[in-house]
C-alpha cells in the first residue's frame, strides 16, 4: 500500500443511534484502493456497503477514523472543498440513475461541467464524446423518461465521467437492471478501468457483477474482509 | 436543437416548466396581487398629479375659507359661508392685488351627477381663470343675471346645450356659454354670477370662499397670517400650504391603499411560498443528486430563490399590466358614473417600478425559507428519500 493510494481508509467507523441502540454500519474499515484499480465491495443488504460508499464519496462524515483521498485527510477539508472534490475528482453512478428528469440526456451530462465552469463549447464537445462512447450518440435530446433503464444508466455513467474524475464510485449500478442490461453496464465500467485508467469502486450484492473486478472485498456487519 | 447549458437559470426554468399548471396558477396569484396593488396606488398617484397640476395652474396665491373646513380647496367641498364684506376688506390690504369672492353650491337631483356651481363676479372670472375660452356662446358678462357658463366635461356628461335651462333651488338659470376644455377640474364645474347665485341659494351677501392674488407672492405667508388675525373665523391657505396639505393627505391615502393591498400581497407571498415548499419536497432526491455530483449548498439555495423570483417577476410584470388595465377601468367608471374627467388614475413609471419592486420582494421573501430548507438537506438522507 503506497502512501498516495487513490482512496485510503484507516479504522473508518460510522455509528448510528437507532431507537436508543447503537448500530455500527461501518466498523473499523482499513482499505486502500490504488490508482487504476477496479475494486468490488460485496455484501448482503444492511452490511454497511452503501454507508462505506457514501463515506468514501465524501457524501457523509464518519464518526471515527480517517479517509485520505490521494493523501488528503477529508476531515481537513471544508464543506465547499468537499463539494469541489466530488465535482472534479469523483464520478457517482447510482442504482436509481438519478438523472434530472427535466433535462435531456446531453443536458444531464453537461450539468457537472457547467457546475465546474467548463466553457460551453468544450463541454458540448465532451458531452457528445461521452454519450457516443456509451452508444447514446443518437439519443442526445431524449429526456430520461423516453430512455430505457439501460440507456438511463449509460447517461448516468457519461455524467459521472463529465469532469474527467480520477475515481468512479458505483453504488449498485445494476440493481435496477435485468441481467443482460446489467452485463452491458458492467462491461462499460470495465472498459473505463482498462482503457481510460479510471479507478473504480463498485458496490454490489451480486457476485456475478462483482466478479468483473480484479479485487473483490466482502463487507459483513460493517467489517471488511479481503477475499 | 441546441442543448441548454444547465446553469442556475435554465435549471430553474426547466423545473418551473415541469409543473406548468402550478407555475401558471402561482404566477397568476402574484399577478392579481400586484395588479390590485398597482391599481389602487394608481388612484392616489392620479389624484396627486391632478392636485399639483390644478393648484399651480390657478392665477391666485391665497385661498380663504371658513375655519373648520380643513381641506384642499377642490370644488364640491365648500359648505360654510361668511360675509362677502370680509373679501372686500381683504381687497384693501396692502399686499392684495385683487380678491375674488366665490360662492359654491351643489345642486342635486338634476338627473345627472351632482352639479357644482361656482358663483363668481363676472368681471373677476378671467382673473381667476385666465385661460378660459368659450367654445360655444360666450363668457359671463356684468349684465348677466341668471346665466350659466358650463365646463366642457359637464356639458357633455349632463347633455347641456346653449339655451338649456337649469333649475337651481327653484330659480331657472340659462346656459349662455360652454367653455373649451382646460383638461382640468374646472371642466366639470358651472359658473354663475355671484349675486344671482347668492339670491337663488338664499345666502344673501355671503360667500364660502375667496381667492386672493398678491402683489408680492413671496410674502404670501405673512399676508395669510394677517388675514387670519383680522378675521378669527377664516382660514387663509397659501399655495405652498395647499400643496403640502394635499401631499400629506395623499400620503395617508397611499398608506391606506398600501395597507389594503398588503392583504393581497400577503396572499401572493403565501402562494409562492406554498408552491416553492411543495416543489422542494418533491425534489428532495434531485437536490441530493445535485449535491452528490458537486453542487454546493449555495447553488441549491440560489436555484430555489431564482425559481421563486422568476415566478414573481413574471407575475409582477403581468401585474403592472393588470394594474394599468384596472386603472383604465377605474377611469372609465369615474367618467361614466360620476361625470368627472379631471381626476385620472395614473400608472406612472415610478408606480411600475414600485410594482416590480414589491413583486421582487414577494418572490424573495417567499423563496428564502424553502431555499434554506433545500440547501440544508443532508445529502445521504436526500438520496435515500422516497
Amino acid at each position: 500500500m503506497s502512501e498516495l493510494a487513490a482512496i485510503r481508509t484507516e479504522r473508518l467507523e460510522k455509528k448510528y443511534m437507532v431507537g436508543g441502540r447503537e448500530i455500527r454500519a461501518v466498523d473499523g474499515v482499513d482499505l486502500a484502493v490504488e490508482h487504476g484499480e477496479f475494486v468490488s465491495i460485496m455484501g448482503p443488504s444492511g452490511s454497511g456497503k452503501s454507508t462505506l460508499m457514501h463515506l468514501m464519496g465524501c457524501l457523509d462524515r464518519q464518526t471515527g477514523g480517517r479517509i485520505l483521498i490521494e493523501g488528503v485527510d477529508t476531515l481537513s477539508l471544508s464543506e465547499r472543498q468537499l463539494d469541489e472534490l466530488r465535482l472534479r475528482r469523483m464520478g457517482f453512478v447510482f442504482q436509481t440513475f438519478n438523472l434530472l428528469p427535466t433535462l435531456t440526456a446531453i443536458e444531464n451530462v453537461l450539468l457537472p461541467m457547467d457546475l465546474a465552469g467548463v466553457p460551453r463549447e468544450s463541454a458540448e464537445l465532451r458531452a457528445h464524446e461521452l454519450l457516443a462512447m456509451v452508444d447514446l450518440g443518437e439519443r442526445l435530446q431524449h429526456v430520461p423518461t423516453k430512455l430505457s433503464v439501460g440507456e438511463r444508466q449509460r447517461v448516468g455513467i457519461a455524467r459521472a465521467l463529465a469532469n474527467d474524475p480520477s475515481f468512479v464510485l458505483a453504488d449498485e449500478p445494476t440493481g435496477n437492471l435485468d441481467s443482460t442490461t446489467a452485463g452491458g453496464i458492467v462491461k462499460i465500467l470495465a472498459r473505463l478501468n482498462v482503457e481510460m485508467g479510471k479507478t473504480i469502486v463498485l458496490v454490489t450484492h451480486n457476485p456475478e457483477v462483482a466478479s468483473a473486478a480484479r479485487r473483490i472485498l466482502r463487507l459483513r456487519d460493517g467489517k471488511l474482509f479481503e477475499r | 436543437m441546441n442543448p441548454r447549458m444547465p446553469g442556475v437559470l435554465s435549471l430553474a426554468l426547466s423545473n418551473l416548466s415541469r409543473r406548468r399548471v402550478r407555475t401558471i396558477l402561482t404566477t397568476l396569484g402574484v399577478t392579481l396581487a400586484i395588479a390590485f396593488t398597482v391599481g389602487l396606488l394608481s388612484l392616489s398617484e392620479g389624484v396627486s398629479l391632478t392636485v399639483e397640476r390644478e393648484v399651480t395652474k390657478l392665477g391666485v396665491d391665497i385661498f380663504v375659507w371658513k375655519k373648520g373646513m380643513e381641506t384642499v380647496p377642490l370644488p364640491g367641498m365648500m359648505t360654510y359661508a361668511f360675509p362677502e364684506e370680509y373679501v372686500h376688506e381683504i381687497s384693501s390690504f396692502e399686499n392684495t392685488q385683487f380678491a375674488i369672492p366665490a360662492l359654491e353650491t351643489i345642486v342635486l337631483g338634476t338627473g345627472g351627477p351632482p352639479l357644482i356651481i361656482e358663483g363668481i363676479p363676472p368681471s373677476s372670472f378671467l382673473k381667476f381663470k385666465p385661460y378660459a375660452r368659450a367654445e360655444e356662446g360666450r363668457l359671463l358678462s356684468d349684465d348677466d343675471r341668471h346665466a350659466l357658463v358650463v365646463g366642457s366635461a359637464l356639458a357633455e356628461t349632463s347633455n347641456m346645450t346653449l339655451g338649456a335651462s337649469v333649475n337651481v333651488m327653484g330659480t331657472n338659470f340659462t346656459v349662455v356659454g360652454i367653455l373649451s376644455s382646460g383638461g382640468d377640474i374646472f371642466d366639470s364645474v358651472a359658473y354663475a354670477p355671484l349675486s344671482a347665485l347668492q339670491g337663488a341659494s338664499g345666502q344673501g351677501e355671503r360667500v364660502n370662499w375667496a381667492m386672493i392674488k398678491l402683489t408680492d407672492p413671496s410674502a404670501a405667508k405673512e399676508t395669510a397670517a394677517l388675514i387670519e388675525t383680522r378675521f378669527g373665523d377664516l382660514t387663509a391657505v397659501t399655495m405652498d400650504d395647499a400643496l403640502a396639505f394635499s401631499n400629506s393627505m395623499l400620503g395617508i391615502a397611499r398608506a391606506i391603499h398600501l395597507s389594503i393591498s398588503s392583504v393581497s400581497l400577503l396572499i401572493g407571498v403565501l402562494f409562492v411560498f406554498a408552491t416553492m415548499l411543495i416543489s422542494v419536497s418533491e425534489r428532495v432526491r434531485e437536490i441530493g443528486t445535485l449535491r452528490a455530483i458537486g453542487a454546493s449548498r449555495y447553488f441549491i439555495f440560489e436555484l430555489i430563490v431564482v425559481e421563486s423570483l422568476t415566478i414573481s417577476i413574471i407575475g409582477g410584470a403581468l401585474g403592472c399590466l393588470g394594474g394599468y388595465l384596472l386603472s383604465e377601468a377605474i377611469n372609465w367608471i369615474i367618467v361614466e358614473s360620476m361625470g368627472v374627467t379631471f381626476v385620472q388614475a395614473a400608472v406612472t413609471y415610478s408606480l411600475v417600478a414600485i410594482g416590480l419592486g414589491i413583486a421582487l420582494l414577494v418572490g424573495g421573501l417567499a423563496g428564502l425559507y424553502p431555499a434554506w430548507k433545500a440547501a440544508k438537506l443532508d445529502i445521504v438522507e436526500a438520496l435515500r428519500y422516497e
